[in-house]
């Protein structure tokens, strides 16, 4: 499988672990939006460095090629899959606790 | 210097959540407990994605900009990637968090 379907399918994930798996539906908020925001203005500083010097290169033969500046498309649906979870597990243990572990 | 281009770019990640981690307006503060946790079952899947995949050639990382320590076949700077992404991104979801409650 190249990077691409990869980075889309670890998105998919990402949404079906929100809002069916852990039931925190953090996609669903404005919170969770403006968080996505300031992670992208992050995420373009410290992977454009990342892609441009290079520190990581991509093989043609994994991405589509489509870049913005420096950066493989697939990063941003990467960086979806990355964070969404990491919130998502957090809230689920911060609202498990609340509920007396009671429910999941 | 060349080659601490990427630990410098992790550090530049993780010590915002170092300096605030701490902070009395966050819950943050009493939570990192869950924090290093979330933190540890998003990193577990993503490794292994990433060894797979270096090894498969999806991408690979340079000798100039990494210091050459490696720890699972990956560059230490590449493994700690996992580690302050996800923690700082916590900070940054509770300091939205804050914001609008303000």
């Amino acid at each position: 499988m190249t990077y691409t379907t990869l980075a889309l399918i670890a998105a998919a994930v990402a949404v079906l672990l929100d809002l069916v798996l852990l039931r925190t539906r953090v996609l669903l908020t404005k919170r969770y939006w403006l968080f996505f925001g300031v992670m992208t203005v992050f995420f373009l500083v410290v992977n454009g460095i990342l892609t441009a010097l290079p520190v990581v290169e991509y093989s043609s033969h994994a991405i589509i090629g489509v870049r913005l500046y420096t950066i493989p498309i697939e990063d941003i649906a990467y960086m979806f899959a990355l964070v969404t979870p990491t919130i998502a597990m957090y809230e689920r243990l911060g609202r498990s606790r609340r509920e007396g572990n009671s429910t999941t | 210097m060349h080659h601490f281009v990427y630990i410098a770019l992790i550090l530049f990640i993780g010590l915002p959540f170092l300096f605030k981690m701490n902070d009395p307006a966050l819950p943050l503060r009493g939570r990192k407990r869950d924090a290093l946790l979330a933190m540890a079952l998003v990193a577990f899947p993503f490794l292994v994605w990433d060894v797979a995949v270096t090894a498969a050639g999806h991408w690979s990382f340079s000798a100039k900009y990494t210091m050459g320590v490696t720890l699972i076949n990956l560059p230490i700077e590449e493994v700690l990637f996992f580690v302050v992404v996800p923690l700082t991104g916590i900070l940054v979801w509770e300091t939205i968090g804050w914001l609008l409650k303000q």
